[in-house]
């Protein structure tokens, strides 16, 4: 019988990055956390850093301008230079394309911008005598225009200037920024990753020491925990284990004890019987009949006692601990000669005879005896014992001919009180013959099975690996 | 006016007779519903009971008059039966069956360990108890074991009526169980003897099994072997015991 546990392992193994397991939402979490602050912080610094750039840009190209304008307004009116020489001659520190409104006439020392070019807006404003700046599109850059009014006359002096450089240097800013994320996230999921990983691990020891726990051995522990959260973990783990054990023999004292206790009372009844028996002549039909039933049901009780107080010892796990190597068909020919039943025919297969299996030999024998006498509470007799051998496993196989076994029960009838049909008829066995002879195979590392005998009847197989190959 | 049947007294006093009839045996059990019980089952059988509830009296009983086998429980109030058995087995070789109430390997062993001869273990069917304590008087009682010339094996020396085994200069006692164990073994002088060939030969019915086998060699070990000296008897693993002399 395979744990339910193991089953439900292998499919989480199976999906490595489902959303079911803890270390993935972990490093999600984590990572999704450190992109959105990573984003955010992004987002801010290059919203703050573009608007004091442009600012420190636009005040600068402003003052510039201004003193530009002074510059222009004197030199124009100073007789002999006209206004394209006046603009042509100017190297202004930002690299920038003045304009002059003058006389209703458009000057420029650049062909690189033409009058009609500049905003309505900006150029209205300058020529009602207010200075105004407008950042605008002109072939595809952003250009900041300036215009500054003339006084005295109906004039205005524009620049514009190329925010290019300002735009390369708030890019670069994005893609550093943009690349500061990506990274930041990646650096958060791994540390998700990395403490999902440290989180898991206690746990892991947690299920595995839970699987031992399951597996049979009641006294497995954790190990105590540095860690203070993981000690409370370990802690109250502990006590949950340490109560199950107890429970667990508690209960397998209790059923113990309660066999024990039966014993007494019940030799003195099988025992009082037998002196009812030796005179059953002396009773009438009627007194005969009922002691007939009571001895048939004495023994019945008396075989339950006997298998309750080796399930018991099973449960304890008492048994197992003190195997050797015997010789299978010794072990199932001494067994039947102890019980008296030498007739039955074994069949030993040439390659099985002399085999070796690592058992407790009191132990196997009762699951020979089992056999034996279920075969005969069920089917009168058993039709003949086989023992055959495979390379790493040796086969014994008890044949009856009798009522046989449904499909449906060749599982359920190994449970302990297991009844086979509808229940109403009493089985004349203990009902945990075979419960006990399947559980002790498989605690001798072997399986246990029943099918149908080909012949009619039932076949009770025992298969144990063999320890001389 | 008659009654059909005559009311019998007794069922110890019936006159059909067997080969048992009349030994006496001495019942130590506390339980006193399981010990009048088996008191009457015995009787039926045409045994004297002796029924006694602990181990105390029946030490007495058994020194005041020796009887002819002692069926004690194990668990008593006081002085338990293993106890019961040592002290018993230091006075003489009576024969004795424990009545375990755990059926416990270790338990067994401690019993035969204390001198038991056999065991049977609570609930016991009343007719195996019977087969266990006929076989066992039969071992045991009267002369078993032909008169006939002494024997000499190695240093070991048996008298003509196996009463006296003397190995060396030292005298060992044996029990009647434990001489005829050594005399299968010195009839199968270097041959491999399985356990089931003991049971076979020694507890001729087979009521014995390879616990009580194997606890009884090894006392029988402890009486002959000197502790610095090989074992005369070698266990031959998987396959039984072999006797070779010194």
């Amino acid at each position: 019988m395979v744990p339910p546990m193991n089953r439900r392992r292998s499919t989480l193994d199976g999906s490595a990055f489902s959303w079911r397991r803890l270390r993935v939402r972990i490093a999600v979490s984590i990572g999704g956390v450190a992109a959105l602050l990573s984003v955010g912080l992004g987002v801010g610094t290059y919203v703050v850093v573009r608007a004091v750039l442009i600012e420190e840009r636009q005040s600068g190209a402003v003052q510039q301008v201004q003193a530009n304008s002074r510059l222009v307004a004197t030199a124009v009116r100073s007789v002999g230079v006209s206004e394209t020489e006046v603009l042509a001659s100017f190297r202004p520190q930002v690299r920038s394309r003045p304009l002059l409104f003058r006389n209703d006439e458009w000057f420029t020392a650049s062909l690189q911008i033409q009058p009609d070019q500049l905003p309505a807006g900006l150029v209205d404003d300058a020529l009602a005598g207010v200075a105004a700046r407008q950042r605008f599109v002109l072939d595809d850059q952003t250009v900041l225009g300036v215009a500054i009014p003339i006084e005295g006359d109906r004039s205005a002096y524009f620049e514009v200037f190329l925010l290019a450089d300002l735009d390369n240097t708030l890019d670069t800013l994005a893609v550093a920024l943009l690349v500061g994320s990506v990274l930041a996230t990646c650096a958060g999921a791994a540390l998700g990753l990395w403490i999902g990983g440290r989180v898991v691990r206690p746990l892991d020891a947690v299920s595995a020491v839970a699987e031992q726990i399951a597996a049979g051995s009641l006294d497995s522990r954790l190990s105590a925990a540095d860690d203070l959260d993981l000690q409370r973990l370990s802690t109250s783990f502990n006590a949950m284990a340490d109560a199950l054990e107890q429970r667990v023999q508690r209960e397998t004292r209790f059923a113990s004890d309660v066999s024990h206790e039966l014993r007494s009372p019940l030799t003195t009844l099988l025992t009082s019987a037998a002196v009812l028996e030796r005179r059953r002549h002396e009773l009438s039909d009627d007194g005969q009949e009922a002691l007939a039933l009571l001895v048939a049901d004495l023994g019945r009780f008396q075989r339950m006692v006997v298998d309750l107080t080796e399930m018991s010892k099973h449960d304890a796990g008492m048994f197992y601990d003190d195997r050797s190597e015997v010789n299978l068909v010794d072990l199932v020919n001494r067994t039947l000669r102890r019980m008296r039943r030498s007739h039955i025919e074994v069949a030993v297969d040439p390659s099985a005879a002399g085999a070796l299996v690592d058992v407790q030999e009191s132990a196997l024998e009762r699951v020979v005896t089992n056999l034996v006498e279920n075969a005969e509470l069920h089917a009168d007799h058993v039709e003949r014992i086989t023992i055959r051998a495979n390379p790493s496993t040796l086969r014994v196989t008890v044949d009856d001919i009798g009522p046989g076994v449904p499909a449906e029960f060749h599982e359920r009838i190994f449970d302990r009180f297991a009844r086979v049909g509808d229940g109403r008829q009493a089985a004349p066995g203990s009902g945990l013959g075979l419960a006990l002879s399947a559980e002790t195979v498989s605690a001798l590392g072997g399986r246990m099975w029943c099918e149908a005998n080909p012949a009619g009847g039932a076949r009770f197989v025992v298969e144990l690996p063999r320890s001389d190959q | 006016m008659l009654t059909s049947r005559e009311p019998s007294a007794s069922a110890d006093v019936d006159p059909e007779a067997s080969s048992d009839d009349g030994a006496r045996i001495l019942l130590v059990e506390d339980d006193p519903a399981l010990r009048r019980a088996m008191e009457l089952a015995l009787q039926m059988e045409r045994f004297v009971v002796d029924a006694v509830p602990d181990a105390e009296t029946a030490l007495a009983r058994s020194q005041a008059d020796p009887p002819d086998l002692v069926l004690t429980d194990v668990l008593l109030d006081g002085m338990n039966g293993l106890d019961l058995c040592h002290r018993i087995r230091q006075a003489g070789d009576m024969p004795i069956i424990v009545v375990s109430a755990r059926g416990d390997s270790h338990d067994l062993v401690a019993g035969l360990e204390a001198g038991a001869d056999d065991y049977v273990v609570k609930p016991f069917l009343f007719d195996e108890l019977i087969a266990r304590i006929r076989a066992l008087l039969r071992r045991t009682g009267g002369s078993l074991i032909d008169h006939g010339h002494p024997t000499v094996s190695g240093d070991l020396m048996v008298s003509g009526d196996w009463s006296l085994v003397v190995r060396g200069d030292r005298t060992i006692s044996l029990t009647r169980l434990e001489t005829r164990l050594l005399r299968v073994f010195v009839e199968h002088t270097g041959q491999v003897v399985s356990r089931d060939q003991l049971i076979e030969l020694v507890w001729s019915d087979r009521t014995g099994d390879d616990r009580v086998v194997d606890t009884h060699v090894s006392r029988l070990r402890r009486k002959l072997d000197d502790p610095d000296v090989p074992s005369l008897i070698t266990t031959e693993r998987g396959l039984g015991y072999r006797y070779r002399p010194a």
